[in-house]
This record gives C-alpha cells, structure tokens and sequence, in this order.
C-alpha cells in the first residue's frame, strides 16, 4: 500500500516537471521563432535582393571576399562580398582591416548602403571551423585532393 | 601585442583561475578534515 | 541513486581524489607539451592555440550544466539528497568553466574577428548560460535551509536545460559570427588528427581537473552538513 502511494507521488512531480519544461521550451520555442530575423547576426547578399528599403538602413552583411576583388584605393579598402549563389555586394571601408581578412575567406561588414555601395564602418573577419597545418595542405595539394585556394 | 603575447595571456589566465580554485578547494577541505577530527575527538 | 547516500559518494570520489589530480596532472603538462611542439594553423597562425583551451571548457561548462539539470530532475521526484548535493557541487565548477570560455573566446575573437564581443547568437547563449549558474548559486546561499534552497536551485536548473540545445546549435539555426562546431559535427572533425588528438588530451586533462574539484567541495558540502547536524543534536 505505501508503495503504492509513493509511487503515485512520484508520478506526479514527474509529470509536475514535464509540464515546467514544457510550457519553457515552447515559449523559448516560439521566441526564437518569431526573432529569428534579428537573431541571425548577418545576411547574404542573396537575402538583400529580397529585402526592401535597403537604402540608409544600417545592416550587417557576411559572405567570402571575392578573389582579385581587395583592393586599397586612395586610403580606402574597396573589395566584393560574394556568397554560394555568387551575388555579391561592393563595399567601401576606410579604417584598417582586420589581420585575418584575405581574398576568398570569410568576412562580415557593418554599415550603410550609399548609392548602391556598402559603405562599411566595422569590418570583422569570420573564420571557418577547419583546422589545419601548412603542411597538411601542401601534401593534400600534392595529391590534388585540396579545393581551397 | 603580438598574437604570441595575447595566447599567452589566455594560457596564464586559465592556469591562475585553476590554481587559485585548486589552492582554495585544498585549504578549505583540510579545514573541514581538522573541523571532523576534532569534532570526532570531543565525542 | 537510491541507495547511494551522499555519505558513500562522498567518501567513494575522496578516495579516488588523490588518483585523479595525478592523473589530471600528467595529462595537462603531456597536452601543454604537445601544444608547444604542434604546427600553427595555416590561417590563423599562433591563435588557434586558444582552441586547446576554450573548446574543453566549453563542453565541460555545457556537460556539467547537463548533469546539473538531470540530477535536479532525479533530486526532484525521488527527493534524492545525493541527487541534490551533486547539483549543489556542480554549480561553482560550471561557473569558472563558462567564465574561461567567454575570456579565452574574447581574446581568441580579439586576435581573429577583430573584436572582443559581438552579440551573436552563440555569445549570447554562452553569457546566459553563465548567467544562469551564478543564479543557481546565488539561490542556492540565499536560504534558510538547504532544502528549500535545493528545490528552487533545481527549478532553474531545470529550466537552464533548454539552454543547452540552444548554445549547441545557435551556429547552425542562425547565421552567427562564431564558426560552426568542428568536432562534434555530422562528417566527422574538421581538424588534421594531430590537433585533434591534442585536443581530446587536454579536454581530459581540465575534465579529470574538474572531477578533483567536484569530490572535494562534495565532500566539504556533506561533512559541514555532518558537523551542523551533530551540533544541534547535542544541543
């Protein structure tokens, strides 16, 4: 009988607790859903043709820097942020880049667009998650296995 | 600074953080040993 | 878990104690000596270094909130005080754990993006996550007695569980600043096996580091409770 009767009690905070987190994960759920355009920190260029009201609206935009694309002209950086479906941005930034900012690796800029050009103010480079030594490049690059650039 | 010096500071920072957690958890767990064993005497 | 009093783990972990610092001890200088002698990134340069560190704290600061939040389950609905007493040791460890990743992330971002802090979705999560083990702890002391503090405790820890996913997966669900997991990812580690085997020696190394911990405020925690207890008996 005693038995019995823990049991039902346990059976209770159990289903006790179930509802807590249930009732917590759909609202944290349905926040996230309903935020999830402000959540996503960057956009591609892709994601821009479909926006409107672009113009003077400060925006973050990520993608790769194309190849032969950085340029420094006239104390200025100017290069292209492409993304897979090739669309790409031009952008203008007028402070130092930083270290990690090369052609063909990942990068996100801040700022406005101004006559169609994406005057940026913050540059920030965003590496991928691949580790890899020199020389474990130069030996995939022997085998012609490697596709980076 | 140079990346070398900023990997650095992050290597010394997460050594002073685990010593000086390690030191405080042995100093505190001796503390309460002595506490027992006196507490164990008085019995 | 029912059999076992907090008395038993207790005095089970302290005996083991002595083995695990050792060990810990060992694999930590094996790993800084491995990571002195490994070849910088090909990208990144000297930076990546910071990996060694920050990823293990990282799981660690997620695994452990995870046993947190299971333990206060269990704490729960079989009134286990081992169950309690385990979440209770846990929290302070968590918390020095997510303060390492958020400062070795900041320097590691420094040197990388360009920038100490960002609000992206995992940063967030991470600091929130910190938030909410400075919680579990400030709940915990902010009690008369410790049962009523481990029931509250274990209701926020309860509800911190549907952090987790969302630390974990914030770099694939949204696009964010911070990479994408390069371990424990769908088609294996991104990373040559020298990193990695590096990595799994110095995620043991700080995980034996945390179970020394664990045992020994345990243990503190259980016989502080002896102690009091005794007291007011002879009272």
């Amino acid at each position: 009988m005693r038995i019995i009767k823990l049991n039902n009690q346990i059976k209770k905070r159990f289903i006790f607790l179930i509802i807590i987190f249930a009732c917590f994960s759909t609202s944290i759920f349905l926040i996230g859903y309903s935020l999830k355009d402000q959540i996503a920190y960057f956009v591609e260029p892709t994601d821009l043709k479909s926006m409107d009201g672009i113009e003077n609206k400060y925006l973050r935009v990520g993608g790769l820097v194309k190849t032969n694309s950085l340029k420094f002209l006239d104390g200025k950086w100017i290069f292209e942020v492409v993304d897979q479906n090739q669309n790409s941005v031009n952008v203008v930034f007028s402070k130092t880049l930083p270290n990690l900012v090369e052609e063909n690796k990942g990068i996100i800029v801040e700022g406005k667009f101004i006559d169609n050009i994406f005057v940026a103010e913050i540059v920030l480079a965003k590496h991928d998650e691949n580790y890899m030594p020199q020389s474990a490049i130069d030996k995939l690059k022997e085998e012609g296995k490697w596709r980076g650039n | 600074m140079t990346s070398l010096e900023f990997v650095l500071i992050c290597y010394g920072f997460f050594g002073v953080v685990c010593a000086v957690t390690t030191i405080i958890i042995i100093l505190l767990k001796k503390k309460v040993f002595n506490m027992v064993s006196a507490h164990n005497q008085i019995k | 878990m029912f059999a076992i009093t907090p008395n038993i783990l207790s005095n089970f972990m302290i005996s083991l104690s002595r083995y695990v610092i050792l060990l810990s001890l060992v694999l930590i200088s094996f790993s800084i000596f491995l990571i002195i002698f490994l070849e910088n990134d090909y990208y990144q340069g000297i930076s990546f270094k910071i990996m060694f560190i920050h990823v293990p704290t990282a799981w660690l600061s997620l695994a452990i909130f995870l046993v947190m939040g299971i333990s206060s389950i269990i704490g729960l609905i079989f009134k286990s005080p081992t169950a309690f007493t385990v979440a209770r040791s846990l929290s302070p460890i968590g918390l020095i754990m997510s303060i390492i990743v958020l400062v070795t992330g900041s320097i590691w971002g420094n040197l990388t993006w360009g920038s100490y802090w960002v609000w992206d979705a995992r940063l967030t999560s991470m600091l929130i996550l910190a938030f909410i083990y400075l919680g579990h702890i400030l709940l915990l002391y902010s009690f008369e007695h410790f049962q009523k503090a481990d029931f509250a405790a274990s209701i926020l820890a309860i509800i911190g569980l549907v952090n987790l996913p969302i630390v974990k997966f914030s770099v694939d669900w949204w696009t964010t600043l911070h990479q994408e997991s390069s371990v424990l990812r769908m088609g294996g580690p991104s990373m040559t096996n020298d990193y990695l085997i590096t990595l799994l020696v110095s995620f043991f190394g700080i995980f034996m580091l945390t179970i020394f911990w664990f045992s020994n405020i345990f243990y503190i925690i259980v016989e502080k409770r002896k102690i009091e207890r005794s007291k007011l008996l002879n009272d």
